[in-house]
């Protein structure tokens, strides 16, 4: 039980680092770009991303691995392909409030190409906010990982994965009520440790600290 | 040098600058002065090529200058920003910043370059690592400056480049402004509120309101006070008034 | 009196111990014009900021009193301070527009000093901050009231700013550098726009300042700063004839219209002032 707990544990923070690394670039990309290009590059990156954020996140993972093969590489795709609107919207309101100042102005007369603008001038400034997003949204990542593994979508029941732990062993709640307890707890404690994370990460990276 | 030849820039439906046309020779050195909101920053940040909605001739060294601005033109031409505290970046330090235009245009040779243009600034090399954060409003001008003058340029654009400093580092930096361009034969349209800072700089000063150049005059007949204009009289009226309260004990002391 | 300092003194810590920036200032100030001249550095910003209790953390306040209108600062509640700040006491920073919210027009910020003191709805704080925008001679109120900080000229994010602090009507201002980067006409009309408040109102009005002229002609009294220390105070009319060798400096190494130079004198600094 318990090392089913610590196994779970792996594949669950696994899913989550996975649609992290997938989703934190992509969403910074599309943002810095859209923000500092402007014009009909915005418009057109915007509303692919209000495409993606109009879905319930759910719903929509829900579809695409029911498209595909269930899983936990098509759960973390599905995951993925549903949480990164956000992180585009930041990045954008972040770029574009970058876009006019007189520093960015100076690179520019510098010579420097867009492209090195956006990648070593303003993705740098970019990043603190999108990481304390980033950990304040690794709960609810976790409770999409885990909500598909419940509904059978995600990672299959013979392994241990949190969600997966529940439905399996909801038959036994009245009986056993501490055997779908003890995962349920730790999607929980995991979700409280990522958002005190997170708080901790924001009162590090504010820039207004300035160190 | 520097040819401006009926110049219109427009935000959106409102045109800010309507019709202005204008020249510095090489080596020469033209300051702007005039009402808050005239149109100073964005004459320079059009001919710079930062702000691509205007109409009208710009012209850098006899050669058209188009919408879009290639690399050897920001070899040529540099500019220094109004506000110390948003031109340099707040994650960069000074040394990073200043290496910028050298990797940019492929220079060499770069920790001589950053050594000799502090100590052109007269800032000291202890600075060259610290962030903009930990330096004053007058050092951070300078460093503004050193970055200016990294790519060797031929002509700077400078707004305003004193007046956030105190007046003792404000002498500094004028002192250093005139060496350069004796030493470099510089090319200075310079944008400032002070007529007296202005006239230090500048052989030529033109003055503007509302959007228009109202009046272009020579510094020793600003000084002298021929002035055609009301608006140049009221402003260095003002200018005189403010001198007179202090300038005989001071010149005799 | 409406500020009592004395003997302030602003530190920071910094990892070879605390490095103090301001050394003892007194001054006070009734209902009328102090101002404080000095260098880049000077602890000028430091001393007004103290007064209103808004010091970076890192910054320990001493003093033998520090006080506004009977109130001591040292050790007044969260919720006195509050009181003060912005409403009885305003305080125009250096930097207007790092100082401005960047993504609020300029109407907005102004119309939403004015509620949070004077309350009303949103239509008339809206008509009152056009009003104020007017007064402090930005051209086309109506336009720069619906712009955000990135689109207006230095000189306007400066008059914003001045408008943002007027609003509430204080009993005192505190005005850092507020016209370094106007032209000489506004900068008249500013000025005369403090100036009425002052004498209409019983305002007392703190200018921060470099330009020493400026502050000569526009002030009652004028306190010179060098290091963390006052090392001069006098009336405004007696500039001229100021005796500390650092005055002077600063007066020497202006550029003038009527005298022109082919070099600015520069200033050289003497160990000595330190200890004064
Ligand atoms: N990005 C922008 N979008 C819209 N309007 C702008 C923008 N930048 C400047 N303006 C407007 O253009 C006008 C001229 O501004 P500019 O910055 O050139 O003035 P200035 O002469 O430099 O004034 P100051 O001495 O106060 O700096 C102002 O009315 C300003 O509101
Ligand atoms: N957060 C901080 N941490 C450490 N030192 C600081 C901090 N803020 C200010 N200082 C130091 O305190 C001193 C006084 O600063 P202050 O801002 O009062 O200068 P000032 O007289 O207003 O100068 P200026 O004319 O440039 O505005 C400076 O030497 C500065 O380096
Ligand atoms: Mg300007
Ligand atoms: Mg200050």
């Amino acid at each position: 039980m318990y090392s089913r707990l610590l196994y779970g544990g792996r594949i669950t923070l696994g899913m989550v680092v996975a649609v992290v690394v997938l989703v934190a670039p992509l969403g910074l990309a599309v943002g810095c770009v859209a923000g500092y290009a402007g014009g009909i590059w915005d418009r057109l990156l915007m509303r692919v991303t209000d495409i993606f954020l109009a879905f319930p996140r759910l719903i929509l993972a829900l579809a695409f691995v029911a498209a595909l093969r269930p899983g936990v590489t098509s759960a973390v795709a599905a995951i993925a392909l549903t949480a990164w609107p956000p992180y585009a919207r930041l990045a954008r309101a972040e770029t574009l409030g970058l876009r006019g100042t007189d520093f960015i102005a100076a690179v520019r007369l510098c010579g420097a190409t867009p492209g090195r603008i956006v990648l070593r001038h303003i993705a740098p400034l970019c990043l603190p906010s999108l990481i304390v997003r980033v950990t304040l949204d690794m709960s609810s990542i976790i409770l999409t990982a885990a909500g598909l593994g419940f509904l059978g979508m995600g990672a299959q029941p013979p392994s241990p994965e949190w969600g997966a732990m529940i439905a399996t062993a909801r038959r036994f709640i009245l009986e056993q009520w501490w055997v779908p307890t003890a995962p349920g707890l730790a999607i929980f404690v995991a979700s409280l440790a990522f958002n005190l994370l997170g708080d901790g990460l924001r009162d590090v990276l504010d820039p207004k600290q300035g160190v | 040098m520097i040819d401006i030849d009926g110049l219109r820039v427009r935000f959106g439906a409102n045109e800010v600058v309507h019709g202005i046309s204008l020249a510095v020779p090489r080596g020469g050195s033209f300051g702007l002065v005039g009402e808050s909101g005239s149109g100073k920053s964005t004459i320079l940040r059009a001919y710079s090529g930062l702000n691509p909605e205007w109409t009208g001739a710009m012209r850098l060294d006899g050669a058209e200058l188009g919408r879009r601005r290639d690399r050897a033109f920001f070899r040529r031409v540099q500019m220094v920003f109004q506000d110390p505290y948003g031109s340099l970046h707040p994650r960069q330090t000074v040394d990073r910043a200043l290496n910028e235009p050298l990797i940019v245009h492929g220079l060499e040779d770069r920790d001589a370059r950053i050594a000799r243009a502090l100590s052109d600034v007269a800032l000291p090399r202890n600075v060259r690592f610290r962030y903009p954060h930990q330096l004053s409003g007058g050092q951070r001008q300078r460093v503004a400056i050193a970055r200016a003058l990294m790519a060797e340029p031929d002509v700077l654009l400078l707004d305003e480049p004193t007046s956030a400093l105190d007046v003792s580092v404000q002498a500094e930096v004028l002192n250093l402004l005139r060496d350069l361009q004796e030493r470099r034969g510089l090319t200075y349209l310079l944008v400032s509120h002070n007529l007296a800072v202005v006239a230090h700089l500048c052989s030529v000063i033109g003055v503007m309101q509302g959007g228009d150049l109202v009046e272009t005059l020579s510094a020793a007949d600003l000084r002298a006070g021929r002035v055609r204009h009301p608006h140049t009289a009221e402003l260095r009226a003002l200018t005189v008034e403010l001198e007179e309260d202090t300038a005989q004990p001071a010149a005799a002391g | 009196m409406l500020v009592e300092i004395d003997n302030l003194r602003v530190a920071f810590s910094t990892p070879s111990g605390w490095a103090e920036a301001v050394r003892g200032v007194s001054l006070t100030l009734g209902r009328e014009k102090l101002g404080i001249v000095g260098e880049s550095g000077s602890g000028k910003s430091l001393t007004a900021r103290s007064l209103l209790r808004l010091l970076p953390g890192n910054a320990r306040v001493q003093a033998d009193r520090l006080a506004f209108d009977g109130t001591d600062v040292l050790t007044a509640s969260e919720k006195q301070m509050r009181a003060i700040r912005g409403k009885r006491a305003g305080l125009i920073l250096q930097d207007p527009k790092y100082s401005l919210n960047p993504v609020m027009t300029a109407g907005d910020q102004v119309a939403e000093a004015w509620r949070a003191h004077k309350g009303g709805s949103k239509r008339a704080a809206r008509r009152a901050a056009v009003d104020l925008l007017a007064q402090v001679r930005i051209r086309d109120p109506a336009r720069v009231a619906g712009a955000y900080p990135h689109e207006l000229s230095g000189g306007m994010g400066q008059r914003v700013m001045i408008a943002m602090m007027l609003a509430p009507d204080p009993e005192l201002l505190i005005a850092d550098e507020p016209t370094s980067a106007l032209d000489a006409t506004v900068q008249a009309e500013i000025l005369r726009l403090m100036e009425d408040l002052v004498s209409r109102r019983g305002m007392g009005l703190l200018l921060i300042s470099h330009d020493l002229p400026l502050v000569g002609h526009f002030c009652d009294r004028v306190a010179v700063m060098y290091a963390g220390r006052v090392v001069e105070e006098l009336r405004a009319g007696e500039l001229a004839h100021a005796r500390h060798p650092y005055t002077r400096g600063l007066l020497d190494c202006l550029p003038r219209l009527s005298h022109p130079e082919a070099r600015l004198a520069v200033m050289h600094r003497d160990p000595a002032w330190l200890a004064a």
